[in-house]
């Protein structure tokens, strides 16, 4: 009997989600307007195509895109070969394109009209967005990301120093606020990492209190279950009264910045929020920690600190530092809400335009709040990776 | 030396050991047998201070072991237990290397010594020093927790079970590997197992434990050939008799007269290994049919004959040393 006609291992299969992308991306070239023409800042814009605003950026965007289809065309077996990474350079190449239309478009509207400006629209975004997946999709190494993502970096930050992007409405947003932009993002990282650093320190204790009284497992872990079931909304305002009275019936406590609303209480809030996570990746960690391995350490005659600092720490720290992971990047995001009771923070930005129904300022809180989750995610993770775990 | 005087230890409202005397001797593998819940274990653990008596004093070579700091005292004692226990954020090397580290050793001393005893437990430090516990069989992590615990060359040995969790198979093998190397190392080796036939074929002398209480302690043939009461002879097992010829290989047992010299080619074939263990030697007879079977030696000479008859007297003399 003839055995089933498979497909051979190792034939030419295509990797259907770059497959996609790339058919999606080279396709938005045409069917999706990247930039918006608006008179003045509330006003919606008519869309502008990436064909008739930049005919070379075009060509580069579609060049990225199928490039990097060609590339979910090649044998499996070649995508998985070492020198294969270095196609993840192909992922900035529609960033790039997206990026130098836009240039392009504001160049030609600069010095026309203080009030007009050009608005980045569904195909800019969509690009970016495409691109992310993309940069996950494909293999690649620390060293091809970075050497890929410093052109894109570089043509920003040259741009935004040199005024290329000045027409851009996000640009114009940012100019008009001033000083106030780079204030509220120094505001809001020093909020988010001291909210996780006390959060880190918090966690841990309760953890190893956890780990060794069965009173602090079920208290301590009640008490932040029940706090994270809480908005974060209800929780500041929950802790508008007892502060506002702490600082009205102790005044010393306000030359401190303590006050029933500002940073006094979103800083306790968010640390609260960020020690549940922190403590239960300690406490599981802890609670996981193999006993053979430790009765083998004592016995063989390691001290308890030998036993903690080479054995205990080392084994729990990946999982202490993917609770911290998971604390910063809902901290980042958290901290926007802090700006609700006036403890400041990229939120400021976000509601006001929200307000103003200016959605180029919702934007602008927006954008960095993603970017420093993106950031903090990928750096932790990398981290946080095993070690001696890894065949 | 390790004596145990007036030795007991209570758990809560639990007695685990109860008035333990006993005195282990230098260069000799002690068995400490007994079902689970007999103390066996609590026992060793007193060695090294993982646990404390309640009454009673432990001495190492006559001296009080609560005079030393327990972490002195344990990086002198070789520790060795059921599930390895191996690091697994270390490479076996480092794992090896754990205690002439903890002593302050040089590095070239460490790094020749841990080479030299992996050697010893057959893996070689070449292959398997890079490697990291997870990446390890069953067997070959325990041979590393020997290893490990033979690194600093303590005169003493705890092991705590340690190839109950190895499959069958290679329970055997280790048991093999692991008794020839004390045959050369002669170490004090305190061994807690439940399991009589490794008992028998480890101990040079065994403690056979209940409820806390030492029921008998003696050579191995002693306790196999007269039981000191029911119990023990239950435990370890109708099959006494052949547990004792296990242990003693067919050479002991060979006469130089054979049946002739016409039938020595004819007997060359049938011929057994001369350290073929007794139990077996008898099996062959029992299969056979046969009276009389010519022992070979690795070289496949002819070194001697066995008698059914002569074996049949041993076992039934109850002669500890033929």
């Amino acid at each position: 009997m003839r055995p089933l006609a498979l497909a051979a291992p190792g034939s030419p299969r295509v990797d259907p989600v770059l497959a996609a992308l790339a058919l999606a991306g080279a396709g938005s070239a045409f069917l999706v307007p990247f930039y918006q023409f608006a008179p003045n800042r509330i006003v919606g814009g008519t869309g502008w195509f990436l064909i008739p605003a930049s005919l070379p950026a075009a060509l580069g965007l579609l060049a990225g895109w199928l490039g990097i289809g060609a590339f979910a065309c090649l044998p499996p077996s070649v995508r998985r070969a070492a020198a294969a990474r270095w196609a993840w350079l192909l992922v900035p190449v529609p960033v790039l394109a997206a990026l130098a239309g836009a240039a392009r478009v504001s160049w030609a509207l600069a010095g026309a009209d203080a009030v007009a400006r050009v608005t980045l629209g569904a195909g800019f975004w969509l690009t970016l967005l495409g691109a992310l997946v993309a940069g996950i999709a494909m293999p690649s190494g620390i060293l091809v990301r970075a050497l890929g993502l410093l052109p894109a970096l570089g043509l920003g930050v040259a741009g935004l120093a040199r005024g290329w992007f000045d027409a851009l409405s996000l640009v114009r947003e940012a100019r008009s606020l001033g000083s106030a932009f780079g204030t509220e993002f120094t505001r809001h990282l020093t909020l988010t990492g001291g909210a996780v650093m006390a959060g880190t320190v918090l966690g841990l204790a309760l953890g190893v209190a956890a780990h060794r009284s069965p009173g602090w497992r079920l208290g301590g872990f009640f008490t932040l279950n029940s706090l994270q079931t809480l908005p974060s909304l209800a929780l500041f305002g929950l802790l508008i009264l007892p502060l506002a009275w702490l600082s009205a019936r102790f005044p010393s406590l306000r030359a401190w910045g303590i006050k029933g609303i500002g940073p006094a209480p979103a800083l306790i809030a968010l640390s609260l929020y960020a020690t549940l996570p922190v403590a239960r990746n300690t406490l599981t960690a802890l609670d996981e920690m193999p006993q053979a391995v430790l009765d083998a350490g004592r016995g063989m005659g390691m001290s308890e600190w030998q036993l903690g600092l080479g054995v205990v720490v080392p084994l729990a720290w990946p999982a202490v530092l993917a609770g911290i992971r998971i604390a910063t990047v809902q901290t980042v995001g958290n901290t926007v809400v802090a700006a609700l009771i006036g403890a400041g923070g990229l939120g400021t930005f976000i509601f006001q335009g929200l307000g103003q129904t200016a959605m180029d300022l919702v934007l602008l809180g927006t954008l960095p709040v993603v970017a420093l989750a993106l950031a903090a995610d990928q750096v932790l993770g990398f981290l946080s990776r095993p070690r001696g775990a890894r065949p | 030396m390790i004596t145990f005087e007036g030795v007991s230890r209570r758990f809560g409202a639990t007695a685990a050991l109860a008035g333990i005397d006993l005195t282990l001797a230098d260069h000799e593998l002690c068995i400490l047998l007994g079902p689970s819940g007999s103390g066996k274990s609590t026992l060793l653990r007193l060695v090294n201070r993982l646990l404390e008596p309640t009454s009673g004093r432990i001495l190492v070579d006559g001296r009080d072991v609560r005079s030393y700091r327990p972490e002195a005292l344990r990086r002198n004692i070789g520790y060795v237990i059921q599930s390895v226990g191996l690091f697994p954020h270390w490479k076996v090397r480092d794992n090896v290397a754990t205690v002439p580290r903890l002593l302050g050793w040089e590095r070239g001393r460490i790094s020749a010594r841990v080479e030299e005893v992996m050697d010893l437990v057959g893996l070689p430090a070449r292959t398997f020093g890079g490697r990291y516990p997870h990446e390890l069989s069953g067997g070959e992590a325990q041979r590393v927790g020997v290893a490990r615990a033979l690194a600093s060359d303590p005169p003493i040995l705890l092991m705590d079970e340690p190839f109950s969790a190895v499959d069958p198979l290679g329970r055997h093998r280790i048991q093999g590997e692991f008794l020839e190397i004390q045959r050369r190392l002669k170490k004090a080796v305190v061994f807690v197992t439940h399991d009589v036939d490794e008992a028998v074929r480890l101990g040079d002398r065994i403690a056979l434990l209940k409820e806390g209480r030492l029921v008998q302690y003696d050579r191995t043939e002693v306790l196999l050939e007269a039981p000191a009461n029911p119990f023990v002879g239950e435990f370890l097992g109708q099959d006494r008799t052949l547990k004792r010829l296990s242990r003693v290989p067919a050479s002991t047992l060979a006469r130089a007269a054979g049946p002739g010299a016409g039938a020595l080619a004819a007997g060359a074939a049938a011929a057994l290994a001369e350290d073929l263990d007794l139990r077996l030697v008898l099996s062959h007879f029992l299969g056979s049919g046969t009276d009389i079977v010519p022992l070979k030696n690795r070289q496949e000479r002819i070194t001697g004959w066995l008698h059914r008859r002569d074996l049949e007297a041993w076992a039934r003399s109850g002669a500890t040393a033929p």
